[in-house]
């Protein structure tokens, strides 16, 4: 009987828990809404909004602060990067006067042409004076027949059989750039200020005129717009090398 | 003992909606309140439907969901008629609650008394 009436008594509460779970549910629901309602701008009272907006301000300074910050990071970043750039470019420039000077690369500028013609009597010697004279007048690039001056050209000469029918073997002496017989005319070609290299050989008691008056040897100097230079043959080094430690030093050096 | 089960329903209620925070948009926010208003209203129904000995759980249970759903449900529709129905709906449900503790408070009153009328009546025996 007992047992009975605490079964009812249960089933009895069931709908009642039921219910009361339910509304529960529904009462947080309406809790949690009802305080994102009273977040929402909208339900603040003026006096919140000012501070809200205050708050906001305070923010937005912050915030705005933070960015010139960074801006003046970027702007410094970018410097930086830009900087590097320029340093590139100035080692890629540097590259290319280097080339300049030890005949890596084809060059062209104004400057003069010296043609010696076969008959002359010049020696090997007096191309070596010329050349000297051309570098001491400014010339940037030389070339002798097509071959670049620079710092491995040798100049010499070999001695030929001469080809008269005579019965003395007269020798002849011919000029070579490079261990390679030089061909007539011999054309010098030098990059540089035109009038001054002109001037640098032609000058009263210059290389031209001694040679003219001694040696008769009449070279044939002509102002040129536009000379091509072109590249040295590559030399290669089997000996001379950068000490690998001084190199830092060495970049710092050029900087 | 039993007494305490609907109240423990209540907290585990009160508690899972707490932990799943439970929320809805706030433009129904409206709904949900004439809502809770209704399942209190229902509630209060029931508790003055025990202390009068009338109590039914199909009714209570299907009185509290018809309510709250019917009181959701009119809340919307004036919003949609631009009739503040919902205004009438948290007047009709509070007067009903009002109502409905009225009542509880009058039964328990009467309970108590006749209680301790009873108590007197055995003393004098």
């Amino acid at each position: 009987m007992r047992t009975n009436r605490n079964t009812k008594s249960i089933l009895w509460m069931i709908p009642l828990f039921v219910v009361f779970f339910c509304f529960g549910l529904l009462l947080m629901a309406q809790y949690h809404t009802h305080q994102n309602e009273n977040d929402a701008l909208v339900n603040e009272s003026s006096a919140n909004l000012a501070m809200i907006i205050k708050s906001a301000n305070d923010n937005k300074e912050s915030l705005q602060d933070e960015l010139a910050l960074l801006q003046q990071q970027l702007a410094e970043s970018e410097e930086l990067i830009a900087s590097g750039n320029s340093l590139s470019s100035s080692i890629r420039n540097r590259i290319a006067n280097l080339q300049t000077v030890t005949g890596g690369k084809q060059v062209t500028g104004p400057g003069v042409t010296v043609t010696i013609t076969g008959e002359s009597n010049i020696m090997y010697y007096d191309l070596i004076d010329l050349v000297n004279e051309l570098f001491a007048s400014g010339a940037e690039a030389v070339s002798i027949n097509d071959t670049r001056f620079t710092m491995h050209t040798v100049i010499s000469e070999k001695a030929v059989a001469s080809q008269s029918g005579n019965t003395y073997q007269q020798e002849k002496y011919v000029p070579l750039i490079n261990g390679k017989e030089l061909l007539y005319p011999i054309v010098i070609k030098a990059i540089g200020d035109p009038s001054t290299l002109e001037t640098g050989l032609t000058y009263p008691g210059g290389i031209i005129e001694s040679l003219n008056s001694l040696y008769m040897v009449y070279p044939v100097i002509r102002k040129a717009e536009n000379l091509v230079i072109p590249a040295a043959e590559d030399y290669l080094y089997h000996y001379a090398a950068p000490p690998e430690s001084s190199e830092e030093e060495q970049t710092t050096d050029t900087r | 003992m039993t007494i305490w089960l609907p109240l423990l329903g209540l907290v585990v209620g009160l508690l899972l909606g707490s932990i799943f925070t439970l929320s809805i948009p706030i433009a129904y926010a409206s709904y949900l309140a004439v809502a809770v208003l209704a399942g209190l209203d229902s509630l209060l129904g029931g508790w003055r439907a025990i202390l009068e000995r009338d109590f039914d759980g199909s009714v209570l249970v299907s009185g509290f969901f018809v309510n709250t759903i019917i009181a959701a449900a009119l809340a919307a529709l004036g919003d949609m008629i631009g009739v503040d129905l919902y205004l009438a709906a948290v007047v009709a449900f509070g007067i009903r609650i009002f109502h409905n503790i009225g009542s509880i408070r009058h039964l328990l009153i009467k309970k108590m008394r006749a209680k301790k009328a009873q108590k007197d009546k055995r003393l004098n025996a």
